[in-house]
C-alpha cells in the first residue's frame, strides 16, 4: 500500500514489459516520484478490491486496444456505462480484471466513493519495456496534468482530459 | 431426446487466454464423433528462449501464465539446477515451497470461489454469487488476499515475483516478515475449512470416468515441488524420464499439442489426480474433513474436483504457516556454481497438475533447446473424454441443462479456457 488509505490513490495497471500495456504502470511509478499517491499494479481484479476499498476517490490508469488512434486518451466516470466493458481494456480474463473487479466492487460496497478509469489507446502490446511515441506523448502529457493539478481526482479535471 | 441428433459446440471464445472450441455429435445418446481445440495461436516460448542465457529461463517461462507463475519460475529453476549440477539446501527449498503454497492459494480459491462456485448455484458468474452468497466471496477474497500477501513478501509481488532466480532467491525475506504472516495463515486455514464444508453442500453431478491418474510423489510430504513421478497404474520413475513415458502430439483440429502416454493413453494431472495418489501425506484432520465433505480417495467424479481443489487450499494454509514458523532467513539466498554444458529436466506440481520443463544449455549457459509441457496440454485430451461422457450421461437434459453442464465440465479443470465465463453455444439438430 502505498498510501494512507484516507487518501485518494492512482493505479496505473499494466505489464511493464509488454510495450505499450505498460503506460499504466510507468504513469503511476512518474506520479510516485512527484508525490502522489499512486502504485503499479498488474490488475488481478482481487487485488484492485484491496487497493481502491474504503478511499475517498481512486484513478486507475490502463492500456486500451484498438480504440481509436494510439495515445489517444479516453475518461470512464460511469463506470455501469456499457462504453466502458466495451472498451477493450488489455487484460487477462484468466482471472478477475478490472471490469469484473468493478462489478464486484459494486455489489460487495469495496468501491471507492468516486472512481475514475483512464483508458490509453496503445499501438505495440510485443516484448519490451519502451512505450511507442504516441503512448510516450500521451503518458507525459497525463502525467504532467495530474501532477500539476491542485486536485487530481477532481471530476472536472478529469471529464476535461477525454470523454469516453 | 435419446432419439434425436443433437450437435454440440462451444464456438470460438472471446475473451479467454486460450481460444478453444468444443464440437460434439450425439446420435441416440451416444456421442459418435467430437473434438476438443484450441486454436490460439502458438506463442512460441521455447524457441524464443534459445540462444538466451540459462537465468532468463524462469523469468520468460514465467510470463506463461499469470496465475502460475511460480509453477514455471520453479520448473526451469530446477530443470537448470539439473542442468549444471548446482545443489539447492533444504532452507531454501522450503522457501520454494512456502511460495509455492501461495500460488496454491491464490489460484485454487479464485477458481473454487469465484469461477466454479456458480455453476453449481445455478448463476452465472461472481458477480451474482456475491449478491446471493456475499459471505462465500468475502471468504475467498480473503483467503486469496493472505496468498497474494504470501507471494508479495517472498516474491517481491504478488503476481510475476521478480525475487526468485536459479539457485533460489536474490534477498531471502526476513523472519520477522515471514512470521508475520503465520497469524493470517491460521485464519485462511479456517477461513477454508468453512468453505469446504459449504462446498460440501452443493449437488454433485453423478458422473464417474476410468482416469489414469498421474502425479508426483514425495517420501514424506504432499507433493509440491518435489517427488518421483507416480500413476494409478503403477507407474513410479524419476523426472528426468518425464519424456520416456509421456509425449505430446499433434491432431489436425488442435493447435495446441495433446498429452499422452507413449502408448497413446490420455491421462489426468491435477488436484483430483494428487489427492488420490496422495491422500495418505496429508495431515489426518485434514483427510478427515475431505471424507466428511464427501471426497474420499479413489474419488473418480471430475465435478468433485472442486472438493480436491479446496482440500488443497486448506492443506497449503497449514504447510505454509508449518514453513512460516520454522523460517530462518537463508544466507545468501541463493547458491550458484560454475558453467558446464548440460540437459536438466524440471517438475513441480503447479495448481492445474504437473509441468515439465528440460533445457539444454551450452558451457556458456545459453540455451540451445527447451521444452516445456504444461498442465493443460495434458489433461487436453482427458477434457475431451469428460465431455463426450458428461454428454452421454446427462443426454436427456434438454439444451440448455446440458450445455451449462458441459462448461462445468471444463471448469472442472480449471484450463485457460476456464475463465470465459458461460461460453457454449448449443445448436440442436433433430432427427
Amino acid at each position: 500500500m502505498s498510501s494512507a488509505p484516507d487518501s485518494g490513490i492512482v493505479i496505473g495497471v499494466g505489464q511493464a514489459e509488454r510495450q505499450d500495456d505498460g503506460v499504466g504502470p510507468y504513469v503511476a511509478r512518474a506520479l510516485k516520484q512527484r508525490g502522489l499517491p499512486a502504485v503499479a499494479h498488474e490488475g488481478e481484479g482481487s487485488g484492485l478490491l484491496e487497493l481502491w476499498q474504503f478511499r475517498p476517490a481512486c484513478i486507475v490508469i490502463d492500456a486500451l486496444s484498438g480504440a481509436g488512434p494510439p495515445g489517444r486518451l479516453r475518461v470512464f466516470a460511469d463506470l455501469e456505462d456499457p462504453a466502458f466493458r466495451r472498451a477493450a481494456f488489455v487484460h487477462s480474463t484468466h482471472r478477475l480484471g478490472l471490469p469484473e473487479a468493478v462489478a464486484l466492487g459494486r455489489t460487495l460496497g469495496r468501491l471507492p466513493d468516486r472512481l475514475a478509469v483512464i483508458g490509453i489507446t496503445g499501438a505495440a502490446f510485443g516484448f519490451g519495456s519502451a512505450l511507442s511515441p504516441p503512448v510516450a506523448t500521451a503518458a507525459e502529457g497525463l502525467i504532467e496534468t495530474l501532477a500539476g493539478a491542485k486536485d487530481a481526482f477532481d471530476e472536472d479535471l478529469l471529464a476535461g482530459l477525454g470523454g469516453a | 431426446m435419446s432419439d434425436s441428433t443433437r450437435t454440440i459446440s462451444v464456438e470460438a471464445l472471446a475473451r479467454v487466454e486460450g481460444e478453444g472450441r468444443f464440437k460434439v455429435r450425439l446420435e441416440g445418446g451416444k456421442v459418435v464423433r467430437s473434438e476438443f481445440s484450441i486454436f490460439e495461436p502458438p506463442r512460441y516460448f521455447e524457441g524464443l528462449l534459445r540462444g538466451r542465457s540459462y537465468q532468463d529461463a524462469p523469468d520468460v517461462t514465467s510470463r506463461i501464465c499469470g496465475i502460475c507463475p511460480i509453477a514455471y519460475i520453479m520448473g526451469a529453476s530446477q530443470a537448470m539446477e539439473d542442468a549444471l549440477g548446482w545443489q539447492v539446501p533444504r532452507p531454501i527449498a522450503d522457501l520454494r515451497r512456502l511460495i509455492y503454497c501461495g500460488e496454491w492459494i491464490q489460484s485454487h480459491v479464485l477458481h473454487t470461489h469465484l469461477l466454479h462456485a456458480p455453476d453449481f448455484l445455478g448463476l452465472q458468474d461472481s458477480i451474482q454469487l456475491a449478491q446471493s452468497n456475499r459471505g462465500l466471496v468475502e471468504n475467498g477474497l480473503a483467503a486469496k488476499k493472505t496468498g497474494n500477501l504470501l507471494m508479495e513478501v517472498i516474491g517481491g509481488r504478488s503476481v510475476h515475483p521478480v525475487n526468485t532466480r536459479v539457485g533460489g532467491f536474490y534477498r531471502a525475506p526476513s523472519a520477522d516478515d515471514v512470521q508475520a504472516l503465520i497469524p493470517e495463515l491460521e485464519r485462511g486455514e479456517a477461513l477454508s475449512v468453512a468453505a469446504l464444508e459449504a462446498f460440501a453442500g452443493f449437488d454433485f453431478p453423478d458422473l464417474e470416468m476410468d482416469y489414469l491418474f498421474v502425479a508426483l510423489r514425495h517420501e514424506t510430504d504432499y507433493p509440491i515441488t518435489e517427488g518421483r513421478i507416480v500413476s494409478s497404474s503403477g507407474l513410479d520413475i524419476e523426472v528426468a524420464a518425464f519424456p520416456a513415458h509421456f509425449e505430446e502430439h499433434q491432431v489436425p483440429h488442435s493447435n495446441a499439442l495433446q498429452g499422452a502416454t507413449l502408448d497413446g493413453e490420455p491421462y489426468l494431472v491435477g488436484p483430483l489426480a494428487r489427492f488420490n495418489l496422495n491422500a495418505d501425506r496429508l495431515p489426518a484432520d485434514i483427510l478427515a474433513l475431505a471424507e466428511k465433505a464427501g471426497l474420499a480417495p479413489g474419488c473418480r467424479n471430475p465435478f468433485k474436483s472442486l472438493l480436491a481443489r479446496q482440500v488443497e487450499v486448506i492443506y497449503a494454509f497449514r504447510e505454509a504457516a508449518r514453513l512460516a514458523r520454522a523460517y530462518t532467513p537463508p544466507e545468501p539466498g541463493f547458491v550458484e556454481g560454475p558453467l558446464r554444458a548440460g540437459t536438466g529436466h524440471g517438475i513441480t506440481e503447479a495448481p492445474r497438475g504437473i509441468c515439465y520443463h528440460r533445457y539444454e544449455i551450452a558451457e556458456d549457459g545459453a540455451i540451445l533447446a527447451a521444452t516445456i509441457v504444461p498442465p493443460t496440454s495434458q489433461n487436453q485430451r482427458q477434457i475431451e473424454l469428460d465431455l463426450v461422457g458428461t454428454v452421454e450421461r446427462f443426454h436427456d437434459l434438454d439444451d440448455d441443462a446440458l450445455q451449462w453442464r458441459c462448461e462445468q465440465a471444463i471448469r472442472n479443470y480449471d484450463p485457460c479456457i476456464s475463465c470465459a465465463t458461460h461460453f457454449l453455444k448449443l445448436d440442436v439438430e433433430r432427427a
